[in-house]
């Protein structure tokens, strides 16, 4: 998948305070595609992941003057996509549609599954909730499977810098983990 | 957990193909996000004041000793003065939304 960026954040935010065009479609470009993936993880369904996604970032727009940076912005917006997403199963639970109807063929969710899904849901948060050169690298190292030269090469950084900073991402990875394990 | 079990978590949760945003899903959210970020209307202070300049001509000249013939006109012409005021306001207000 494609990583966008997000330049400073605290700029970001004044931006999408004042309503400012640049600073929401910089939003979308960072972070549309991960709010689609959370969604997605927690719906199984991918037409539903989309029209939440919209949804979120509309009710983002309605609610970004409340927001006080107590959070990330992305753990921010993953808490309205929750909401949806809760919408989304009571609407379903209403037309007898199980949530997990795109996975298998209309059959309820294993648990074990079910489990799964919401684990990568909380990945994808604790992910893009990340400084960026974090989860740049993270990306970089685990996903795409480059050595750490290849990563510094691209992070412009050392050696050993690079695998410091791995070192504080996969900290503060799982510490975000562990922290939304408790939510 | 181990490099490995990182790598594997952090694949499975990467792994499904994420849908790119259309534009015109990133329009409607800059569109209303413009709409949000628009001051909230005021209704006009100037209608307000000219209708109440109205009714307290029309107070003033009911305790003064002015003919009949002439309160009836300017109580008629206040009336139409102030009937008149709230859609001029509201149109004010209208467009200035646009």
């Amino acid at each position: 998948m494609r990583l966008s960026t997000v330049g400073t954040e605290l700029g970001l935010i004044a931006g999408l305070k004042a309503g400012e065009a640049e600073a929401w479609r910089e939003l979308c470009q960072a972070y549309g595609e991960a709010l689609y993936l959370y969604a997605y993880h927690r719906t199984g369904d991918a037409a539903a992941a989309d029209d939440i996604r919209q949804e979120t970032l509309l009710a983002a727009v309605e609610g970004i003057g409340g927001y006080r940076g107590e959070v990330p912005l992305f753990g921010w917006l993953c808490g309205i996509a929750r909401h949806k997403v809760a919408d989304e199963r009571r609407r379903r639970a209403r037309q007898s549609l199980p949530v997990e109807a795109a996975w298998h063929a209309g059959d309820p969710l294993p648990d074990e599954l079910w489990e799964r899904a919401e684990r990568h849901a909380a990945v994808v948060e604790a992910l893009w909730s990340l400084p960026e050169d974090y989860r740049r690298a993270l990306v970089a190292r685990y996903v795409e499977g480059m050595g750490v030269e290849s990563v510094a090469a691209r992070l412009n950084r050392s050696y050993k810098a690079t695998e410091s900073l791995l070192a504080r991402a996969r900290e503060s990875l799982l510490r975000r983990l562990k922290e939304e394990g408790g939510k | 957990m181990n490099d490995r079990d990182l790598e594997r978590l952090l694949r499975e949760a990467l792994g499904a193909e994420a849908r790119p945003m259309s534009e015109a899903q990133v329009g409607e959210v800059v569109k209303r996000a413009a709409v949000q970020a628009r001051p909230a209307p005021r209704f006009p202070l100037w209608a307000i004041a000219a209708s109440g300049a109205c009714l307290a001509g029309l107070v003033l000249l009911a305790l003064s000793p002015a003919p009949e013939s002439w309160f009836r006109i300017i109580a008629v012409m206040a009336m139409v003065g102030n009937l008149a005021l709230s859609p001029l306001a509201a149109l004010v207000l209208v467009r200035s939304r646009r």
